[in-house]
């Protein structure tokens, strides 16, 4: 445990958390010291080269959830960790994470759930915003909430909608213009608009039945399901 | 994608209201909305806003309020709090980008990584101004170089009008030299009368004084005088020819030395070149190494200065309760 030197009774002078800063190279089992003359100084708890710590949505640096010990479940015999990674999400439970080269994994201390298949050999690269996980890894742009996984963010539509009229109660002077977009219910993202359509003009008493084509990005549901995980490649610190 | 959104203009407006919602499953809408029923607290993400992720995105990182992600050299940031429509951390504009001079392969957390950056954004701004200099100085040399090209272009046609005007001549010469051969040998057999014509003919002084007798031609006074004054004039034209080949052949010297010194021109302007490309790569090397060096420092400093800090403030406090 880093010591708290807290230099004051009272408190009004106080090294603050983290302030030891980033120490490349260094053994997650200690924390860095110091030589001040004859004396050792054991340092607050520096950042471990990023592993150990996140920065808030407020700019401050928290510690990053830790993992469960050990996972008596076990990879599939072409699966091995490639990156771990751990997320709270506001309500706070934590999903540890587990990437190999064919699956995103969700692990306990006995189970392993998949989170998708990656179709790449890659290592995935993962943030947690919010309640969401988003994962990249050069070929997927994914993001998980613990439940669903979707597409992270919606490509565009490439045509713009087209206009037709018919009898009605619209009776524009100088004309309108259209534009749709794509949008994930679940995520709540819209995608970037389509071209505009084409204007109105002036119209009188005139209904606008506009045309558009449908997306085929599907939406993307997950239900996990268990797969058996090597206990030698699951043990975490 | 589940849903589909729909947005109009006012009537005549610039603006794109959300006008209704459908299913992705439709494929058209009857719009028979007024323009007070545009629901105008939400606007269309016109292009370039919401622009999905960069294809090929491998590193992801969240830091100011935005997500980061890096495609090889190029370091791309989420639009964050500047989307109004939709979700901030999907949202992206191409042009949100930072192009580095070296492929990403993570990222790190750092409490003062913003410090850095603004050292780091110094420095790119003499790499700017360096650069700029040098792209002038190429555009410099890429005139000369162009002004040499067109005079090499000059030159090569006047060296190709002479040489065709030297061929000819030097035809003529040859049909003259044949032409000269032909008449001495008939010259040498040509029967005493016609020969002193002949001589008449090519000596105009000797007209009239050319008599042919039993052993050969007789020349009165007129006609001898003006045969040898011709005669004296051979060698003296022989000379001259002789000083005009040597200055033809100087000048075709000279033609030839100009030829080699517009080469060795635009062999200078592509060192130019080379050197200006050359000086644009150290100095960035120069400011990577510096940037590398501030790093070091920072560090450094840091390190001292809060090893400084606390032991001021010990002694402060020791001072302060009279130990000291």
């Amino acid at each position: 445990m880093p010591i708290q030197r807290n230099l004051e009774a009272g408190g009004n002078f106080y090294v603050n958390r983290w302030l030891t800063g980033l120490y490349n190279q260094r053994s997650p089992l200690f924390v860095p010291l110091s030589a001040m003359g004859l004396q050792l100084i054991q340092r607050m708890d520096a950042l471990w080269s990023g592993l150990n710590m996140e920065i808030s949505s407020v700019n401050t640096l928290i510690r990053r959830p830790a993992f469960t010990r050990f996972c008596s479940a076990q990879f599939g015999s072409s699966d091995y960790p490639l990156n771990y990674y751990s997320f709270q999400n506001t309500s706070g439970t934590i999903y540890p994470m587990v990437d190999t080269p064919t699956k995103l994994y969700q692990f306990s201390t006995s189970a392993i759930t998949s989170v998708y298949t990656k179709g790449t050999t890659a290592r995935s690269s993962m943030q947690r915003v919010g309640d969401w996980l988003y994962v990249c890894d050069g070929t997927n742009l994914k993001k998980w909430n613990g439940t669903t996984v979707e597409n992270w963010g919606i490509q565009p539509p490439v045509s713009a909608p087209s206009l037709s009229f018919g009898s009605g109660a619209l009776s524009p002077t100088s004309g309108y213009t259209y534009v749709y977009c794509y949008v994930n219910s679940t995520t709540g993202h819209v995608s970037q608009a389509s071209p505009l359509s084409a204007n109105t003009g002036a119209l009188t008493s005139q209904n606008i039945t506009v045309s558009y084509a449908a997306s085929s990005e599907l939406k993307w549901t997950r239900f996990g399901y268990l797969e058996p995980m090597m206990v030698a490649d699951c043990i975490t610190s | 994608m589940d849903k589909i959104w729909i947005f109009r203009t006012d009537d005549g407006g610039g603006l794109y209201y959300f006008l209704a919602q459908v299913n992705n499953a439709t494929s058209t809408y009857t719009d028979s909305t007024v323009d007070s029923g545009l629901n105008d607290d939400i606007v269309a993400p016109l292009n370039p806003l919401n622009a999905p992720p960069p294809t090929g995105a491998n590193l992801v990182c969240f830091w100011s309020g935005r997500l980061w992600v890096a495609v090889k050299n190029i370091l791309y940031f989420a639009m964050g709090p500047d989307c109004t429509t939709g979700v901030g951390e999907e949202a992206f504009i191409a042009s949100n980008q930072f192009k580095l001079p070296l492929n990403v392969t993570g990222f790190g957390s750092h409490m003062y990584g913003r410090y850095i950056d603004l050292q780091s954004a110094k420095k790119d701004a003499q790499v700017a101004s360096l650069t700029q200099t040098v792209e002038q100085d190429k555009q410099s040399v890429a005139s000369l170089a162009s002004q040499a090209a067109q005079e090499q272009s000059t030159y090569q046609a006047t060296l190709t009008a002479m040489q065709a005007q030297n061929a000819q001549l030097a035809q003529t010469i040859a049909q003259e030299s044949a032409a000269l051969s032909k008449v001495q040998a008939v010259d040498k057999t040509l029967p005493l009368p016609q020969l002193g014509q002949r001589m008449e003919t090519l000596v105009p002084d000797a007209k009239g004084g050319v008599t042919a007798t039993a052993t050969g031609l007789a020349l009165n006074d007129a006609a001898s005088r003006g045969v040898v004054s011709q005669l004296e004039e051979v060698p003296v034209l022989k000379d001259q020819l002789s000083q005009e080949t040597q200055t033809a052949a100087n000048n075709a010297d000279m033609l030839t030395k100009a030829q080699t010194t517009n080469t060795a021109c635009q062999s200078e302007v592509a060192g130019l070149n080379k050197s200006l490309t050359d000086q644009q790569a150290h100095e960035a090397a120069v400011v990577a190494a510096d940037k590398v060096k501030i790093k070091k420092a920072w560090r450094s400093g840091f390190k001292w200065g809060a090893i400084t800090t606390a032991v001021g403030g010990i002694a402060i406090k020791l001072f302060t309760a009279g130990a000291l």
